[in-house]
């Protein structure tokens, strides 16, 4: 087991594999940061250079990509409002307000340490746990999967800063445009007044793209110039960086949102933007300042990157030990596998342990390359908030088209994009939080096809999602943390007025 | 991000316009610029590594260009229906599998396969298996049926809701006089999963995809609906051979052009995959994603899907059309 | 405007899309799989943001409690300052998409930018015509290239093409 390792170990420590891997991660960067480029365009790139290659020197190359790809969206999340890659969208919710109040730099440090020790919990995981961990998401079934991701969905209350019900509704409308085009299940038309286009529904990237830059945009030109704000941005950034105590005083807040993360990676099919919004909202309910969570804090920023940088680890869980990809990246890296004729799978550990533990000991080269890379290039991004904002925002626009275009090759999805720009503006403008929509969107899909896929296993009987310990539990919690808020709220609100 | 150095780079790009102003491609010395193919799925998935492949195979072969783009969406329903809509100039071109029909039956696309311009096959799919759990106690198909036949509608068969495994489930229960309890699991991924943690008894899985539970005696091979036994897995007998009289169509992937493309531009991608068919290079690079050459002619690959059509319409009241 | 009549607006809309999508989905028992309603999710869904709107109609209409103690913590009424940019941005984006295609990546950003750009310029005389261009031109011709040349991965030509 031990000279497997220390085999694995030293092949991937050829200076060739360590060069692939660090233009890997280059290369990832660029493309996670860079709006309208995406880590699978990346993976896709690079995957026919690693047909050439030995196998480990590709994976690595990928794996290399595929860290900097998560990573670098931390990039435009933090300086652009704009979220790079989905995996990075909870990074906008303290991130952004972090680099209006002038904290650009101390918002980029902890993301990028964040990312980084997050990666490393992550590959940890995966390197003890693999086999183990694997099992256990084979017990999993579609009402497990269920009662969680419905868990996840019932922290809405807790993103709506102000008024409860327009968090709900925001939520639920997050959901309604999830569910437009072909049912999960059974693949029936709905809400698609008979669109073609429609049938396939709404991409991710264009919904939040749309929603978050799109809308800033809008913002932008009818709110005068936000140039102030830029301006402050660039004269402060120099001074705030990340103290000591901001790192002391997240050390929990990492702890759960990397164990939330890996887990969530864990679990094939769930994807990384979820992980980082369940591992944001973890992290929000269980700290003390968790009111404070979507003000521009250190502690949201670390808590988003850590867990979607644990996912990596997570995610090759799955992959690795049973040959399942759980996402578009992973699926891209299988097929690596496949062309290089290895199959992952129960044997490969057995049958392919040097390159196993090759591939580990590049993920962590791959975790040091991205925190060098981002921390050497960050005088660089922080001039970019410098640009002039009239000069810089139609650049990343034509940047979203792009992204927008490039997902599917089809206008269809530019067009969605700026519609859901004008949905984001009217939402924001008449006080309605964006963030549930976001949880709405991304968990409501999820939350439906399991339930559906559950009850054709249970014959339509629902007692089935109570009688399961684990489904029983969270569907349990979940009432509680959708009653709670309404209950409080309501008292609030019918509490005498006191006289005076 | 470098976009302080826009001057730079403006200096750089700016003769570069010239180049996309390039000259308009007549028919006849077609092709004349990159080919665009349409991969109805998403990259990585089995039908986008072959369509890759297919494509890089292609460039060779016709000296030109073969941009593989994917279009993801219902069930390939979105592609179909860009290429159906396309120009047809010979630059936009669909890389598709049997999973058309499925599209077809649904009321996805309004119009068939046959409308496109097809010009051939370039692939088929090795097939696929029916598994169990190694510690389920069935052996063979012949002991699902038995116990399928002794409480009806209790024996869990994973599919995939709507897609070709709905319709392979419906003609088995229907060929053995059997009724399953059929379960939504999803794709590939999925089914994997809920036949190791035995959500499920039975599943219908690509031999490929399950090849080394196989190997490590996870899983086990119960029969195949296949017309005969696999090279790779002699013992593993056909259902008619188990006494289930259904032989089920393998997946056939095949290439077409927007209906009404020039006869040139489809002779010349016809000769073009008139070579491919002989091609030791294309041969090697299929092996990799375990797939064999299968070239049929235009009209006999609209038979093939023809045929397939008629076998999945028996079935067709399992699909719950659209219109 | 007040709060109170935002709010109301907004009710309403939101009232009305959570009908409308009642109404455009099929009934009950009209899309029964293996003997379940795929439809019923989302009727549920359209059944729950109607009752929500109609909530937020009532919490902002009807004076019960204290409800000023929510009013304070929401974000301040919507107000924007430059109505006349706004509406430029929203047609000029909307028309970028609409030529997204038929004009082509290329030509389409170029005419975006430089609008953009000339919107987004709130000080008089700050403006810079020929500075704009060479970027409105030098960056989507450089995105192009790259994408076509580098990615593989071809963007619309529209009329320059073919």
């Amino acid at each position: 087991m031990f000279d497997v390792f220390l085999q694995g170990a030293s092949a991937a420590l050829d200076i060739y594999c360590i060069l692939l891997v660090f233009g890997g991660v280059a290369l990832g960067i660029v493309f996670g940061s860079v709006p309208g480029l995406t880590a699978s365009m990346g993976l896709i790139l690079c995957l026919p250079l690693t047909f050439t290659m030995p196998p480990l020197h590709g994976l690595s190359l990928l794996c290399g990509l595929f860290i900097g790809g998560i990573s670098g969206g931390l990039i435009p999340a933090i300086l652009m409002n704009l979220p790079g890659t989905p995996g990075s969208v909870a990074t906008l919710f303290d991130g952004y307000p972090m680099a209006v109040k002038g904290e650009a730099k101390k918002a980029l440090s902890a993301a990028v340490l964040a990312s980084f020790c997050g990666t490393l919990f992550g590959i940890v995981v995966l390197a003890i746990f693999a086999p183990m961990l694997a099992r256990f998401a084979l017990k999993f079934t579609p009402f497990e999967y269920f009662a969680v991701s419905f868990f996840a969905l019932s922290l809405i209350a807790s993103l709506s800063a102000g008024s409860m019900i327009k968090g709900f509704i925001s939520g639920v409308i997050g959901i309604a445009i999830a569910m437009v085009g072909m049912s999960p299940v059974g693949g029936i038309e709905r809400l698609t007044g008979g669109h073609t286009d429609l049938q396939a529904g709404f991409a991710m990237v264009p919904f939040l793209v749309g929603l978050f830059a799109i809308s800033e945009l809008l913002h932008d030109s009818g709110n005068g110039p936000a140039k102030a704000t830029m301006r402050k941005l660039g004269e402060t950034t120099r001074e705030v960086g990340l103290k000591i105590a901001d790192v002391v005083g997240n050390i929990r807040t990492f702890l759960v949102a990397a164990t939330v993360g890996t887990g969530i990676g864990i679990l094939p099919g769930i994807g990384v933007s979820t992980a980082s919004l369940t591992g944001y909202l973890a992290a929000k309910k269980t700290s003390r300042r968790g009111n404070k969570y979507g003000t521009g804090i250190v502690d949201g920023v670390v808590a988003s990157e850590s867990a979607n940088n644990a996912c990596i680890g997570g995610a090759l869980v799955p992959l690795l030990a049973l040959g399942i990809p759980g996402d578009t990246v992973a699926s891209i890296l299988l097929g690596a596998f496949i062309m290089n004729n290895i199959q992952p799978g129960p044997l490969l550990f057995l049958t392919q342990g040097e390159l196993v533990y090759g591939i580990f000991t590049s993920l962590v080269v791959a975790s040091i390359a991205m925190a060098a890379f981002m921390f050497l290039m960050m005088p660089v991004f922080v001039r970019i908030v410098r640009t002039p904002k009239n000069v810089l925002m139609p650049l990343v626009v034509v940047m979203c088209l792009v992204g927008a275009f490039g997902l599917n090759n089809r206008a269809f999805d530019v067009w969605s994009m700026v519609m859901f720009g004008g949905l984001g503006f009217a939402l924001r403008t008449f006080g309605f939080p964006l963030q549930p929509a976001v949880l709405g969107f991304i968990l409501g899909p999820i939350v439906e096809t399991n339930f559906y896929r559950a009850l054709t296993a249970s014959k339509g009987d629902l007692t089935e999602f109570l009688t399961r310990p684990i489904s029983g539990l969270f569907l349990l919690l979940s009432l509680v943390f959708i009653a709670l808020p309404l209950i409080s709220a309501l008292y609030t609100r019918l509490r005498p007025v006191p006289q005076g | 991000m470098k976009f302080r150095h826009l001057k730079t780079i403006a200096a750089a790009a700016v003769p570069a316009l010239g180049l996309l102003a390039g000259g308009a491609a007549m028919a006849q010395d077609y092709p004349s610029k990159p080919i665009q193919m349409v991969i109805p799925y998403n990259p990585g998935g089995d039908t986008d590594l072959l369509g890759r492949i297919f494509a890089s195979q292609l460039e060779a072969a016709l000296g030109e260009t073969v941009v593989p783009v994917n279009m993801a969406g219902a069930s390939g329903s979105i592609a179909t229906t860009h290429v159906y809509q396309a120009a047809p100039d010979g630059y936009t071109m669909l890389f598709h599998h049997s999973g058309v029909l499925g599209s077809m039956l649904t009321g996805a696309i309004d119009f068939s396969f046959d409308d496109l311009t097809v010009l051939g096959s370039v692939g088929l799919s090795e097939g696929s298996i029916w598994v169990t759990a190694s510690s389920s106690p069935y052996e063979d198909m012949q002991d699902v049926v038995e116990a399928a036949k002794a409480s009806p509608g209790t024996v869990k068969n994973g599919i995939n809701f709507g897609s070709q495994t709905h319709v392979h489930a419906a003609a088995f229960e229907k060929a053995a006089g059997v009724e399953m309890h059929n379960i939504d699991v999803g794709g590939i991924g999925e089914k994997i999963v809920s036949i190791l943690g035995q959500h499920v008894d039975v599943s219908e899985v690509q031999v490929g995809a399950v090849q080394s539970y196989l190997d490590s005696g996870d899983m086990r091979a119960l029969g195949t609906p296949a017309a005969k036994r696999f090279d790779g897995l002699p013992d593993v007998a056909t259902f008619a051979e188990q006494g289930i009289d259904v032989e089920m169509p393998d997946r056939l992937f095949w290439v077409a052009l927007p209906p009404g493309a020039p006869d040139d531009v489809v002779e010349t991608l016809k000769g073009a995959l008139a070579e491919l068919a002989g091609s030791e290079a294309l041969k090697t690079e299929y092996a990799k994603v375990k797939m064999t050459p299968y070239f049929l002619s235009a009209e006999e690959t609209v038979d093939y899907l023809n045929n397939e059509y008629e076998f999945n319409a028996q079935y067709k009241d399992i699909f719950l059309s659209n219109n | 405007m007040t709060r109170k009549l935002t709010d109301g607006i907004a009710g309403a809309v939101i009232l009305l899309a959570a009908i409308a999508m009642y109404l455009s989905l099929p009934g009950p028992g009209e899309t029964v799989i293996a003997g379940l309603d795929m439809s019923l999710a989302p009727r549920l869904v359209a059944l729950i943001l109607g009752a929500l709107s109609l909530g937020l109609l009532v919490v902002t209409f009807v004076p019960f409690g204290d409800t000023d103690a929510e009013g304070e913590a929401a974000p301040g009424t919507p107000h924007v300052a430059y109505p006349g940019r706004l509406v430029a941005t929203a047609v000029l984006i909307v028309a970028a998409a609409a030529c997204f295609q038929w004009l082509g990546f290329v030509l389409t950003s170029v005419l975006y930018i430089f609008a953009q750009c000339y919107i987004l310029t709130y000080e008089a005389g700050t403006f810079r015509p020929l500075r704009t261009a060479i970027i409105a031109i030098a960056f989507p011709v450089t995105v192009n290239l790259m994408f076509w040349h580098l990615l593989s991965m071809p963007l619309p030509q529209g009329i320059l093409g073919s």
